[in-house]
């Protein structure tokens, strides 16, 4: 049967299901039913009725719905609950109630789905009073046809709690939208590698001081996945809780510094190279930041000529050492000028015959875009380094950039009003 | 696209090209509040616009940072016309993604925009969405149809990797963009079940969505049995050396160019092969062809003279010797850069 090859296309559990309902017939039955069971109390069922059939067997539609374990037909509760009886048995003559609420007359047999043990599931078939009945051949092709469904209900059912797991996971660990900062521009650029199911070690947090500024974090916890991932997720919420005690970038690192190493221990301990600072947008339009880092790459500054300069800060990286020290740097930035803070994603990623991205070649980009909006620059990174990559593969890649907003243009006379 | 361009699209022009983005957003604003449909802005006033801003750039008026800027203005303003009413009447879920590579999202979020307000609810899934991705979304999420967009045709290879994701899912496609050319041929060369020329014609074949399934199931392309595609895919980085050291013996200009020119070169012939390697995928020597006058056009406007493509083209043909449809289309390709510049 052509079946088997359609139930292993896909992981969707409603696709594979309305597959599986809708295949047996009619060849093989008139009325088709799958029902499974979702949870501890809740069922759904799909059903393909030839009787249904309005413009040709290839529109026949299948039905779907969701049910209480109370009100099924049951009979079906009775084949549900009976998780040692025989995988496929034959029904009589008589009027068997689906989920739906129809009624069948005529020959049919039930099969459980392997697997029950997860997850119990039963397909039923029905032909009508003047089709031949089932004959052993008929049962025996149901109970295997009922195999690969259940393999295939099966496996959509534990990928979709795995998917639900990873993307609450990844929820998580994503960087919460930025918040609006008056007389600051600010964009991200965050891709996490590929593999992994995109979850990134990169961490990027912005979030409001209390006197109308903004906290920046850029970090990079060593390694790739979901370990870096997880660690990254303590770093960050660690960084939540602490800056409500102090906004002073190398207090909050010190303090994150000792929290890594006692969290650690012996070998566990998470390096992450990281950078945390905290934007002030003055009367006229600067803005000062003031940026505090562990061992992380220099972020670049902008000028308005175009002229980029590397702010080499300096200090340890985290967790490497309970004495570490960490540096601090202060740039005034003024209206139209920017500063991108990045991770080492960009200028490792490996393009043609291994070169790497590099500094210098976001420094000349950079050169080129002094007066583009915060967005346009971030795009611009995240673009020129995946164009760059010789292999689809690449570690994690987060940008922040932040531009002091330039002063409003005087509206032109004459211009639109 | 479609009727006559908005009187105010001169205004907006100039908005743009000052990156004067508070203003360009007021003008619009009060378009919209003096009666112009959402759709007049995004059809007759931000897509003739950005036409114009493409073609500025390709005659050298504007730099490429200038371009983006243009570009990203245009897209806010595309998302606050979205603001303005969003109906979601209908019940088939629309996803649309640019393929992976293909960062440019403004034709993408204009569709996207357009159809949210002809009642779908639309789901944008942005710039460079790599098929993997699209594979993943599609085990979870059960779209009426993936919209599929390229701008240019050296991502057709791409494209076709998110149609055959949407096909194994069992999903209809429906590909447009510049990048899939003037007609539904090369949509259909890569399996997917309709192609639209624009977002109006897009949202046409929507209303008696889908359409009937393809004979060939998404199973063309039998011309990749020669390997031809890819042979010229792995050789690319070893191309491109080889044409470098070519121009710098015999293209005079190339001996007096900075590292940063030199750089610059080497994009451009990658770009070359890499239209190259799309003609020969789709096996189509006017996407070749069409690319190298273009690409004739833009050196012009920058003062590069065109016989250093003819000397590269001339290479690859020697080089690429014994692949008779390689050898077709890099033929196309000069006789197009003849009826260019004929010396």
């Amino acid at each position: 049967m052509a079946a088997y090859r359609v139930l292993g296309q896909s992981l969707n559990l409603q696709r594979n299901a309305r597959a599986a309902a809708g295949l047996p017939v009619p060849a093989l039955a008139g009325v088709a039913a799958l029902i499974v069971t979702l949870g501890p109390r809740r069922l759904r069922w799909w059903i393909r009725d030839s009787h249904t059939a309005v413009d040709g067997p290839e529109r026949m539609p299948v039905r779907s719905g969701d049910t209480a374990p109370d009100d099924l037909p049951d009979w079906i509760r009775v084949v549900l609950a009976d998780t040692d009886g025989p995988w496929v048995r034959s029904l009589s003559l008589d009027g068997w109630a689906l989920p739906d609420g129809g009624k069948n007359h005529g020959h049919g047999a039930v099969v459980r789905l392997p697997c029950d043990h997860f997850r119990p599931g039963v397909l039923v078939l029905f032909r009508d009073q003047d089709r031949p009945p089932f004959t052993d051949a008929d049962l025996s092709l149901a109970a295997r046809y009922g195999q690969a469904v259940g393999r295939a209900v099966t496996a959509a059912l534990l990928y979709r709690d795995q998917v639900r797991v990873a993307d609450a996971l990844r929820t998580a660990l994503r960087p919460t939208p930025m918040p609006e900062v008056a007389g600051l521009d600010l964009a991200t650029a965050y891709r996490p590698s590929l593999e992994a199911m995109q979850m990134s070690g990169d961490i990027m947090h912005v979030e409001l001081l209390a006197d109308d500024g903004a906290l920046c974090v850029v970090g990079d916890v060593c390694g790739k996945g979901i370990d870096a991932a997880v660690a990254g997720g303590r770093l960050r919420q660690s960084l939540r809780i602490l800056r409500r005690v102090t906004e002073e970038p190398l207090e909050i690192l010190t303090v994150l510094n000792d929290a890594a190493i006692d969290l650690g221990g012996e070998a566990s301990t998470q390096f992450s190279t990281i950078v945390v600072g905290s934007a002030r947008v003055t009367r006229d339009g600067s803005v000062l930041l003031r940026l505090a880092a562990g061992g992380h790459l220099p972020p670049l500054v902008v000028r308005r000529s175009g002229e980029v300069e590397a702010v080499r800060i300096g200090g340890m990286m985290l967790g490497a050492d309970r004495a570490a020290r960490f540096a601090e740097a202060v740039i005034w930035l003024q209206p139209g000028e920017t500063c991108v803070v990045y991770t080492d994603g960009v200028t490792e990623a490996r393009g043609p015959a291994g070169a790497m991205f590099g500094q210098d070649r976001l420094i000349a980009l950079l050169s080129g875009y002094a007066a583009a909006p915060a967005a346009v620059v971030a795009e611009r990174i995240e673009q020129s380094v995946v164009d760059w990559l010789a292999e689809p593969d690449h570690d994690d890649i987060a940008v922040l950039v932040l531009r002091a907003r330039p002063a409003p243009v005087p509206e032109a006379s004459g211009g639109p009003a | 696209m479609t009727s006559t361009a908005h009187p105010e699209c001169p205004v907006l022009l100039d908005l743009l090209l000052a990156a004067d983005e508070p203003a360009a957003l007021r003008l619009t604003g009060r378009l919209l509040a003096s009666g112009a449909t959402p759709e007049d802005v995004l059809l007759r006033l931000i897509a003739p616009v950005q036409a114009r801003i493409g073609e500025l750039w390709a005659d050298d008026s504007l730099s490429a940072a200038d371009e983006h800027v243009a570009s990203y203005i245009s897209e806010r303003i595309v998302l606050s016309c979205a603001g303005t009413q969003r109906p979601a009447e209908r019940s088939e879920r629309l996803v649309i993604a640019c393929a992976d590579g293909e960062w440019h999202t403004l034709p993408s979020r204009l569709l996207a925009e357009y159809l949210r307000l002809r009642g779908y609810p639309v789901t944008f899934l942005g710039a460079s969405v790599p098929a993997a991705h699209l594979t993943s979304y599609l085990q979870k999420h059960e779209p009426a149809a993936v919209l599929v967009s390229v701008s240019l045709p050296v991502r057709l290879p791409s494209a076709r990797r998110s149609v055959l994701a949407a096909r194994h899912a069992g999903v209809p496609v429906l590909v447009g963009g510049r990048g899939f050319g003037r007609t539904d041929r090369w949509a259909h060369r890569l399996g997917a079940d309709a192609w639209a020329a624009d977002a109006v014609s897009a949202a046409a074949i929507l209303e008696t969505w889908p359409p009937p399934a393809a004979p060939d199931g998404g199973s063309a392309l039998g011309n990749l049995a020669d390997e031809e595609y890819a042979r010229l895919v792995t050789e690319t980085p070893g191309l491109v050396l080889t044409a470098l050291s070519v121009l710098e013996r015999w293209f005079p200009p190339m001996r007096g160019y900075t590292g940063r020119q030199r750089e610059a070169t080497a994009d451009d012939l990658n770009h070359i092969a890499a239209f190259l390697a799309a003609a020969v995928y789709v096996d189509d020597e006017s996407l070749f062809a069409d690319f190298v006058s273009w690409l004739a056009g833009i050196l012009a406007a920058r003062k590069v003279p065109a016989a250093g493509v003819d000397l590269v083209l001339e290479h690859l043909q020697k080089t690429l010797d014994g692949r008779p449809r390689t050898a077709r289309i890099l033929t196309a390709g000069r006789t197009a850069l003849q009826a260019h510049s004929p010396s």
